[in-house]
């Protein structure tokens, strides 16, 4: 059995009256094996993280399954305890650290309570030492531990993040966009500092990105999101050298690189959006 | 030349204490040229753009020079910068919502520019800014005019945004990061219409961005950007191959490439 099983989900956004629902999410299916690292590809509204949020708890579904880890995700569940064990076996890391971390609290006092919310440890020193696991994990020093988020760059916050959701020992991590927002060379060390934990814990990553370059070098497989529907899913190397839908190599014929012809984008894209229309998918 | 900055410096006083942070900034765009300024964020890319068009107060001291058009930008009086600002030059930022004024409708925004600044009947800017959303390619501009910022998605705004840059018939476009929020495809779309407003006007265009494959695919030239001071100058043919300094190939090396296969 995969870690993690999503069968035919489903969720419509209602809006106003006046205007036509939106289906975020289009009877989507696929798996995460244990230790694996799936990217999730498409444009801003092709609902991926309408997925990454109903994977976590955030957001509802209409229809569907999603099996983590041998339990169903969408049942309600009742009690603390039960909420708590749930909670920590998938854990989420945001684009904007910001939004994530309390600004009164140093870095240490951040782990220490995600650990005692969660009874991982049983004692001061327990917790203590744990801290320095995961700091060290993350490349954060001692000084470091000590500081509040305001006083750390924007690539150290973000691993302060990942040190947080790894604290509760999870089996997956949904990462959205969680490297988006970095210069390119923190981005870099992040990318690594992920890739070492995947190799070293065997956690599984469902990673969003509208970049298909850092989704090329983390991931081993991609899904390929279009208006909530999965177009094209498989090895990522398959999937981003030689896409065989017509979204996917609109999509790679988009991003930048030698020979980039922002023209030809465009007539592809227009030929794509012709295509939709004759087709009348949607 | 269109701009030319010669040894801009700049420092902001912190505690009674000069804090210099550009440190002699060298680059220059001509007619017709897409020219590239690249760097992690604090390198100075945006104090620059702002420095040249004189958005600081007393609060920074600048020193050096910086031509526009001819026009020298430091020292210039308020009436100077102002002219260089609404008839030369125009600027085009990330974020369109901030831009544009939320509760007015798009036309109204756009036309004010003209009828305010240039004196143009309300009709006849309306009719520009009309023809100017279709060149960017906007569908049923006579209906957007109408329509409120809201109403639009992202691309579509920073398009909108774009219209209003190119309504007073500037030689120069700044643009600083303003296709770093869009998806690629509509990014791909963005610079294709700076492209052609270039080729066909003979615009000059400065691209402010942190994405150096983006810059490394359009441009012709790119200035490496790093604590404000220029490190490298990549030029065609070329640009990523030349590049020695350090900081440039650390850069190149660590910025995620796609891998294609050799069709392309």
């Amino acid at each position: 059995m995969s870690l993690v099983e999503v069968t035919e989900l489903h969720r419509v956004f209602r809006t106003a009256r006046s205007a036509a629902d939106v289906t975020a999410v289009n009877r989507v299916s696929f798996a995460i094996e244990a230790g694996e690292a799936v990217g999730l590809v498409g444009e801003s509204g092709s609902g991926k993280s309408t997925i990454a949020r109903i994977l976590m708890g955030l957001e509802r579904a209409d229809a569907g399954t999603v099996v983590i880890d041998g339990e169903d995700r969408l049942r309600r569940v009742r009690g603390r305890s039960e909420r708590l064990r749930r909670a920590r076996s998938v854990q989420m890391v945001f684009q904007d650290p910001n939004g994530t971390l309390d600004r009164h609290l140093t870095v240490g006092e951040t782990l220490r309570r995600a650990l005692k919310a969660h009874r991982m440890v049983d004692s001061r020193a327990a917790a203590q030492a744990r801290v320095g696991e995961l700091l060290d994990r993350v490349r954060l020093t001692e000084r470091q531990s000590r500081a509040k988020p305001h006083e750390l760059s924007g690539g150290q916050r973000q691993r302060i993040a990942i040190a947080r959701a790894l604290a509760l020992e999870p089996r997956l991590v949904v990462l959205d966009e969680a490297v988006s927002a970095l210069d390119v060379s923190v981005q870099a060390q992040v990318l690594d500092l992920l890739a070492e934990i995947q190799r070293d814990s065997g956690v599984g990553y469902l990673f969003v990105s509208h970049d298909l370059a850092v989704i090329q070098q983390l991931c081993q497989r991609a899904l390929v999101l279009f208006r909530g529907a999965v177009v094209e899913q498989g090895d990522v190397d398959r999937v981003l050298t030689s896409p065989e839908h017509a979204y996917t190599k609109l999509l790679v014929a988009s991003t930048p690189g030698p020979g980039w012809d922002p023209e030809r984008v465009v007539e592809a894209r227009m030929s794509f959006t012709q295509r939709m229309t004759v087709a009348g998918e949607g | 030349m269109l701009m030319e900055i010669r040894d801009l410096r700049l420092s902001f006083e912190r505690d009674g204490e000069p804090v210099e942070i550009l440190h002699g900034v060298d680059l220059e765009v001509a007619a017709g040229e897409l020219v590239g300024l690249v760097g992690e964020s604090g390198s100075g890319k945006s104090t620059t753009v702002r420095a040249a068009l004189r958005l600081y107060g007393d609060e920074a001291a600048l020193d050096g020079s910086i031509r526009i058009d001819g026009t020298e930008m430091i020292g210039a009086g308020a009436d100077a910068v102002r002219g260089v600002r609404a008839e030369r030059v125009a600027l085009v930022q990330q974020d369109p919502r901030a831009a544009l004024n939320p509760v007015r409708r798009i036309g109204d925004s756009l036309a004010e520019r003209l009828t305010r600044v240039h004196g143009w009947t309300r009709q006849r800017a309306l009719a520009r800014i009309v023809e100017l959303l279709g060149s960017v390619g906007i569908s049923q501009p006579e209906y957007r005019v109408r329509q409120y910022p809201h109403e639009l998605s992202g691309g579509m705004l920073q398009r909108v945004v774009i219209a209003a840059a190119l309504s007073t018939d500037p030689k120069l476009i700044l643009a600083d990061e303003a296709t770093s929020a869009l998806d690629v495809t509509t990014q791909a779309e963005v610079l294709a219409i700076f492209q052609r407003q270039i080729r066909e006007r003979g615009l000059g265009m400065l691209l402010i961005t942190h994405d150096l494959h983006l810059a490394a695919a359009t441009c012709d030239r790119i200035y490496v950007l790093r604590e404000g001071e220029v490190v490298e100058t990549l030029a065609r043919p070329g640009l990523f191959s030349e590049a020695t300094h350090p900081y440039t190939r650390t850069l190149i090396e660590t910025a995620p490439v796609m891998i294609r296969r050799a069709e392309g």
